[in-house]
């Protein structure tokens, strides 16, 4: 199932700045969706407002998704 | 604590409280199970999915938890009338629907090119559906619904053709996995667009109350009984860490 047994196999180390990015990523998703009535409190009408949360949440989420596929480097 | 009673009394004030609050309920539930299922875990390629996978529910559950205490709430005038348009959900979409997909392109190795394709539409899908929810023109709310649910059927069937293509040249575990996870992702993502139609944001057939609960149901099971399905099969695990065959599989194990 496996081919190139002659291959030294390394173990994939973590990285730790796509664990950081991920839990930042999800901490921003879950604050935002909070977050409408203190943007509108600035004067912003709501769509302004949720077009903020909506840019935030969807680029938290590329975000958070683009961490997890790098949280381990190094040879597979 | 009458400051206590009000506030409790202006959230059971609504008749779709109790949705809100077993949706909450629920998606905190699964969050935990996820969560503690995925401590022991040690395989790179697993911790991804349980990573990506348990987000999903979290931020659900978030959500839930803001249209629940009402911050996910806000009324919109059409047809004569103001209604309540929960938009915490499409916020809640924004970031969940990306992240389901991904674990499907992941499951079957997509190309970056795809992925990209699908999070872009994807993005189209749940922007336009918003703008239709809040649109004050009660004839335009239908034409975005429709431009929403093309992006929709486009994703559909990238996932249908193109993954399920990829998936059948992949190990058996793989295979079957991705079938399971892509029908049940069909048909309830399918359902969406059809309650958003007769619930409140759309002809308003079906009251707030019912469409609330359809939505929960649609949630749950897309978000964690998704997850259920993905996280119990040796298809996340790399090549090297699967662990033993479930019941039922073992005959084939062997190897030639």
């Amino acid at each position: 199932m496996v081919s190139g047994a002659d291959e030294p196999s390394y173990p994939a180390s973590l990285n730790v700045r796509a664990v950081v990015a991920f839990v930042a990523a999800a901490g921003l998703g879950m604050v935002t969706l909070f977050a409408l009535p203190t943007l509108r409190s600035t004067g912003l009408t709501f769509r302004e407002a949720f077009l903020i949360v909506g840019v935030v949440e969807f680029g938290a989420a590329v975000v958070a998704g683009a961490a997890a596929m790098n949280f381990y480097t190094g040879p597979d | 604590m009458s400051n206590v009673a009000l506030q409790m009394g202006q959230i059971t004030s609504r008749p779709e409280w109790i949705w809100l609050a077993l949706g909450t309920a629920l998606m905190g539930l699964g969050t935990l199970y996820f969560m503690v299922r995925g401590m022991g875990v040690e395989d790179p390629e697993a911790k991804k999915f349980y990573a990506i996978t348990t987000l999903v529910p979290a931020i659900a559950f978030t959500m839930y938890l803001s249209m629940l205490l009402g911050y996910g709430v806000t009324m919109v005038p059409f047809g004569g009338e103001e209604h309540p348009i929960y938009w915490a959900r499409y916020a809640d979409w924004l970031f969940t629907t990306p992240l389901l997909l991904l674990d499907l392109a992941l499951l079957v190795d997509a190309d970056r090119g795809t992925i990209l394709a699908l999070v872009g539409a994807d993005g189209i899908m749940i922007g336009t559906g918003l703008i239709g929810a809040l649109t004050q023109v009660y004839q335009f709310r239908f034409v975005w619904w429709a431009v929403s649910t093309a992006a929709m059927l486009y994703i559909l069937y990238v996932l249908f053709f193109g993954f399920t293509q990829k998936a059948s040249e992949m190990q058996d575990d793989v295979a079957s996995t991705f079938k399971v996870l892509r029908n049940l992702t069909i048909v309830l993502w399918s359902a969406y667009p059809v309650v958003w139609l007769v619930g409140s944001e759309g002809v308003g057939i079906v009251p707030l109350g019912v469409e609330t609960l359809l939505f929960m149901v649609l949630d749950v099971s897309a978000k964690v009984g998704f997850g259920l399905l993905l996280l119990r099969s040796r298809a996340i695990f790399g090549e090297t860490t699967a662990p033993e065959p479930s019941a039922g599989e073992g005959a084939t194990a062997a190897g030639d």
